[in-house]
């Protein structure tokens, strides 16, 4: 009787703290909802053709950056698998870089160099070429930019996939008479779908909720219109309708996946690789080498270097150029509180879909993945309707401002942390149990320890995404509240290149050792960007 | 041109003859050879196990057979025609062996229909009869719309000599196909095996570490030692 009583305590425990996360993440968007489609001007503001536009542009600019995505990281997964390229390990880390640079700096850099006016037109004017020079802003500009930027996360779980792949697959399709091509089309590429499509997914999701790099060069997709009606106009009923479109777009690209049916992977961490091929280049390896350097250079080094160049020129031309360490610990403490935060929030969900499989848990955890699937504009947005006309008090501080984060990034605390839970062998908690130790205790001493790896890898995943987060940092900031991220926006926006070089570098420089840890450690990043 | 005289040979009495002659193999930019000097003829429709301890090379000798490892030197001929030698090199497509591996390979997107039926082309008009015969022939009948998860280790090892079976090879080449089975399966399954190998007349090589179940299954014996065989 007593172990029934004790065996509900903690079921219902774990339930009420999920059910009351799940809230939280759930009603500023279900509000946002109900008051835009409740609006008496809903079906003139949504049927106009400026919204038919704005998501032809926003469509084609998701399907050009993911195809390019996928044929960059194909090709340099290729290579770095499956051949004898030299210096691999240095080629997959600097494959992995574009990830810490946020587009907004990018979206800056590429402006002022290959835009209208730019470094490079002004190179190409003076030798008086500059008529056949195409026009960068726009959508080739943006898709330049974010499939540069975009790539490694179709990359880094396509190695993965390839690397874990036993080639007695293709050599049993080749001993069974189909060619290279054939056995590409038929085994090689549907064993590497499930990578392509996570992969993939990430980035379509990437493209539609970015907001600094299609604004920089003059795009108009979802993002930026919305925040210019929210900023602006003023006109708050067009944006939540605007937003709308937004979120269906997100779940339409969501439920893409599940209609492309498959499991998440064909392989289990036991699968041999026993005779992974690797394919000898001879002569053409110092070749395939500098072309591999291509997009990594492109992705980030070239923005690098850019940001380097503003700092030095600003310098030089005695520019006032300061280090606001009062900027620099703001980042800072909002990154580690909203670490802090998402994980205390996603521990329960997480401790409840994975120990408790069943129809609520399941509900509760998808619910929990809102943040994975909006683009974070939408969730700022309902976060400001919702405080306003709630809970006015904490409209603007930085309480709103920490749980927005924490919605946005709980579902990266939440899936880095129930892989490894799934993964725990259960006889090692019932043997705790069976030693006498309670459910409670069983947790805080034989599973959070097990599992703390992958806690801190979450931790420092938030950590990194809410130190480059723009839109919903502009959107719930407290007034007068500078972050970094602020600081290069505010700069870049007025053409001050040279002062927004420097809280750019800080970005990078902070958010680079978090990065190269995870990409070593993990080898591959399930987040959004 | 191998491929397209394949009707012709399949009416030679050399069909499912295996021939090597001197045959180098080695590791790319190791000089140590795995097999030197190897030798070795295998009649049409017999059954040869090869012996050795891990690491002696028997995958190797298996791979240079199918064509997935190029050699150094000497000559494999299959059905009476040159297949590998320093210069020449078909491709293991157009060889036509069943390869049965070691943790069988099978494709794990298609069910047990679609991988048995994998190296049959889709317009050929018998696919669907020449599916079914082997099917019934491993007698996995209920189980063609599974998927090899779905399926015990005895019938996904099925499945595998089936699938290999299904393109009519001029031989089959197994790779430790009981190694992951308990020791009353693998009895079990090394009768089936051979009821079936026999049935089809094909020619077969087996390679494994296991003495009493080379002896159960093969025609001839050989030990692998050095790179090199010798009789049991």
């Amino acid at each position: 009787m007593i172990k029934i009583r004790k065996a509900n305590l903690d079921y219902y425990g774990l339930l009420t703290s999920s059910v009351l996360i799940v809230a939280l993440v759930s009603i500023p968007i279900v509000y946002l909802i109900i008051r835009a489609v409740s609006s008496e001007d809903f079906f003139e503001l949504l049927f106009r053709q400026r919204v038919f536009f704005i998501l032809l542009r926003s469509i084609f600019l998701v399907i050009s950056v993911t195809l390019g995505s996928t044929l960059i990281s194909f090709f340099l997964a290729h290579f770095l698998v499956r051949t004898n390229i030299p210096f691999k390990k240095f080629l997959t880390v600097l494959c992995c870089l574009p990830i810490v640079i946020p587009s907004y700096v990018y979206g800056m850099v590429f402006v002022n160099i290959l835009g209208p006016k730019g470094k490079f037109h002004d190179l190409l004017s003076s030798l008086r070429i500059t008529e056949n020079f195409p026009d960068f802003y726009g959508f080739w500009g943006a898709t330049i930019v974010l499939t540069l930027l975009s790539y490694p996360y179709i990359f880094l779980p396509l190695r993965s996939a390839m690397l874990r792949m036993d080639s007695s697959f293709e050599d049993a399709s080749r001993s069974l008479g189909r060619g290279r091509f054939k056995t590409f089309f038929y085994v090689t590429f549907p064993l590497l779908s499930p990578a392509l499509r996570s992969g993939g997914l990430l980035v379509a999701l990437y493209t539609l909720s970015d907001f600094g790099a299609v604004a920089l060069l003059r795009y108009e997709t979802f993002t930026w219109a919305i925040m210019t009606q929210f900023e602006g106009a003023f006109n708050r009923v067009s944006a939540s309708v605007l937003s709308l479109v937004l979120v269906a777009i997100a779940v339409l690209i969501l439920s893409s996946d599940s209609f492309f049916k498959g499991p998440k992977s064909y392989f289990s961490s036991s699968s041999s690789n026993r005779f992974l091929k690797s394919r000898n280049l001879d002569y053409k390896r110092w070749f395939i080498f500098f072309i591999i350097c291509i997009p990594p250079a492109m992705g980030a080094l070239f923005p690098f270097a850019g940001l380097l160049y503003w700092l030095f020129k600003g310098i030089l031309l005695g520019e006032s150029i300061i280090i606001e360490f009062g900027t620099i610990f703001n980042s800072l403490f909002v990154a580690i509180l909203a670490a802090a935060f998402t994980l205390l929030i996603s521990c329960p969900i997480t401790f409840f879909a994975a120990r408790y499989k069943n129809s609520i848990s399941r509900l509760i955890e998808k619910i929990s993945y809102i943040g994975f699937g909006l683009p974070s504009i939408v969730i700022a947005i309902s976060f400001v309707y919702f405080t306003i006309n709630f809970v006015s008090p904490i409209y603007q501080t930085l309480v709103v401002l920490i749980i927005g984060y924490g919605v946005l990034f709980l579902p990266v605390a939440v899936s880095s942390m129930k892989t490894t839970l799934l993964q725990l062998n259960p006889n090692l908690e019932d043997a705790s149990r069976g030693l006498g130790l309670g459910y409670w205790s069983t947790m805080w001493r034989v599973t959070i320890p097990l599992i703390m790896p992958s806690i801190l890898a979450g931790a420092l995943l938030v950590f990194l995404l809410t130190l480059k987060e723009l839109p919903l940092t502009m959107v719930l900031a407290p007034l007068n509240f500078d972050s970094l991220s602020l600081k290069v926006w505010g700069f870049a926006s007025e053409a001050f290149f040279a002062k927004a070089a420097l809280p750019s570098i800080m970005i990078i420089l902070l958010s680079g050792p978090a990065a190269a840890y995870l990409v070593f450690k993990r080898n591959e990043l399930d987040i959004r960007g | 041109m191998f491929s397209k005289n394949y009707k012709k040979i399949k009416k030679s009495s050399n069909y499912g003859k295996i021939q090597m002659e001197d045959v180098r193999v080695s590791f790319e930019g190791e000089n140590k050879a795995i097999l030197d000097n190897f030798s070795i003829s295998i009649e049409p429709g017999e059954f040869i196990s090869i012996l050795g301890t891990s690491g002696v090379g028997k995958t190797t000798l298996l791979r240079a057979i199918s064509g997935f490892k190029r050699i150094d030197k000497g000559y494999i001929r299959i059905n009476g025609l040159l297949t590998s030698s320093s210069f020449v090199h078909v491709q293991p497509e157009k060889r036509r062996l069943g390869f049965v591996f070691q943790d069988y390979a099978l494709f794990p997107h298609i069910n047990v229909f679609e991988n048995i039926g994998f190296g049959i082309s889709k317009r050929d008009k018998s696919r669907t009869d020449k599916i079914n015969k082997i099917i019934d022939l491993i007698a996995l009948k209920s189980h063609e719309s599974k998927f090899p998860v779905q399926l015990s280790g005895g019938q996904q090892q099925r499945v595998a000599i089936g699938r290999a079976l299904a393109i009519n090879p001029s031989a089959i080449l197994m790779d430790e196909p009981f190694s992951n089975l308990d020791y009353k399966l693998k009895e079990s399954l090394s009768r089936e095996v051979k009821k079936i190998i026999n049935q089809s007349k094909t020619t077969a090589i087996l390679v494994t570490h296991d003495e009493v179940e080379a002896k159960r299954l093969s025609d001839k014996c050989f030990i692998l030692e050095n790179g090199k065989l010798k009789s049991v």
